[in-house]
């Protein structure tokens, strides 16, 4: 199933884009959605704190992601 | 606290709105807030809290008005430069608001003086620009039972949320519920690498102050349990709610927040040349330097050498294995020092970082290039 994914913060730079798309097998868990992130953008592994939102709300490790999902990552920020 | 009849006149305007009141003026009135950082965030947050007469504003920053802070601290003026933020803030919000009593702390808030500075206080400000101190004046709030109102940017973006609120539900969650651990040194930039729209810190900082009101005075629904996203490129709203993490992270005391964020002390690293070395290993032939900024930063202002971004280092080293040694720089030295600290031990040639990085090169060398 194809997903749509939007970047805030420096995620935005890492991907060079606010939205990008994947290509992922059905139903997999938010763990490895991280991981396919971060082996496409290793740079993103350095954030350490990698969070993502299915559907305006957190997502633990172990939810899983639907097609139709509105997924968000969200970076610690750190500017003022 | 009763108002007298000068208050009253005052908060007029305020005290005609539905559900606010005598009883939520009187509340402003005798509530505390400590703001820390009095800078793009902080000085909308001072404002507004100011202008809506909190009994008592506390305001700690040791850090002092900067030329290139005027575009968005804008209770400063050009004559403030060089003059301790604290207390211009504080000089101008009298004039401002003579009835509200200020405190002003010129320091930086630290492990050793914030259990302190926070007693004294009902609700705690974060308007601070780096990862220690939002980590610090986090578990502060724990630790001391204070609700935290957090703001941050980046360019064009800004994240509000209010941590550790006594709800219906418990204590709202916190900054570690939402990011447990920091980014490595150096990843994620600062206004003064990354850049930040004047005007966007303005709408956070106010965004704060209204979530500060709000919880003082009990009005409406607080970001409690809610991070809101805001990106003014495309004026888009989002609320994301979130819980405590499980298991909770355990917050028994204050630590040492720099080490935690892999701050490098000040203290002299082996990995580092001073501007002077770096002029000489500049001018050997085994020598390359490269400079690791972002493309922006590169345009504002350089002192030679090649530019890879950092983003792109790793796989620029991949591809010329057979490359000199390398004198990395960036604006201050801190991103080039987490770079070399974290590629010194898997590659064969020798990479150092420019100390001070090229502010402290431009100030050595008196050079006529823009600071920034």
């Amino acid at each position: 199933m194809k997903i749509q994914i939007e970047a805030f913060g420096i995620a935005k730079d890492i991907f060079g884009n606010k939205y990008i798309e994947l290509e992922i097998e059905d139903s997999i868990k938010v763990a490895v959605l991280k991981e396919l992130l971060i082996l496409k953008y290793p740079a993103l592994k350095d954030l350490r704190s990698l969070a993502i939102a299915i559907n305006e709300s957190y997502a633990n490790d172990q939810d899983e992601i639907k097609e139709t999902d509105e997924i968000v990552l969200i970076p610690p920020v750190s500017g003022g | 606290m009763a108002l007298n009849k000068k208050e009253t006149e005052r908060y007029s305007r305020q005290l005609l709105m539905p559900n606010f009141g005598m009883e939520g003026q009187e509340r402003l009135k005798s509530s505390s807030v400590l703001v820390v950082g009095a800078g793009g965030l902080g000085c909308p947050v001072l404002e507004y809290l100011v202008g809506a007469g909190v009994g008592l504003i506390g305001i700690v920053d040791g850090d002092t008005v900067s030329f290139n802070n005027l575009h968005r601290q804008l209770l400063y003026s050009e004559t403030d430069q060089g003059k301790l933020k604290a207390k211009c803030a504080a000089r101008i919000l009298k004039e401002k608001n003579s009835t509200v009593k200020i405190n002003t702390y010129p320091v930086f808030l630290s492990t050793s003086n914030a259990m302190e500075l926070a007693s004294q206080y009902d609700v705690l400000v974060d308007c601070t620009d780096n990862f220690a101190s939002r980590y610090l004046i986090n578990d502060l709030g724990v630790l001391h039972d204070l609700p935290v109102v957090y703001g941050s940017v980046h360019q064009f973006e800004g994240q509000v949320s209010v941590f550790n609120l006594k709800t219906d539900q418990g204590l709202s969650p916190n900054y570690r519920d939402l990011f447990p651990v920091p980014p490595a040194a150096g990843t994620v930039q600062d206004c003064a690498e990354g850049g930040v729209l004047g005007v966007l810190p303005g709408i956070i900082g106010s965004l704060q102050a209204l979530e500060v009101i709000k919880i003082i005075t009990g009005l409406g629904e607080t970001l409690a349990g809610q991070l809101l996203l805001f990106d003014a490129l495309d004026n888009k709203y989002r609320k994301i709610k979130f819980k405590p993490s499980e298991p909770p992270v355990e917050i028994n005391k204050l630590i040492d927040y720099e080490q935690f964020c892999g701050v490098s002390k000040s203290t002299a690293s082996a990995l580092e040349v001073s501007p002077e070395q770096a002029r000489e290993l500049i001018e050997k032939e085994e020598w390359t330097l490269v400079d690791i900024r972002e493309a922006a930063e590169r345009e504002l202002s350089h002192i030679g050498g090649i530019h890879v971004l950092q983003s792109d280092v790793k796989t620029f080293l991949e591809q010329h294995s057979r490359m000199s040694n390398i004198l990395f720089y960036c604006r201050s030295g801190r991103r080039s020092l987490a770079l070399v600290e974290e590629i010194n031990d898997s590659i064969n040639i020798e990479v150092l970082s420019l100390k001070g990085g090229l502010l402290g090169y431009i100030d050595f060398w008196d050079l006529d290039l823009v600071k920034y």
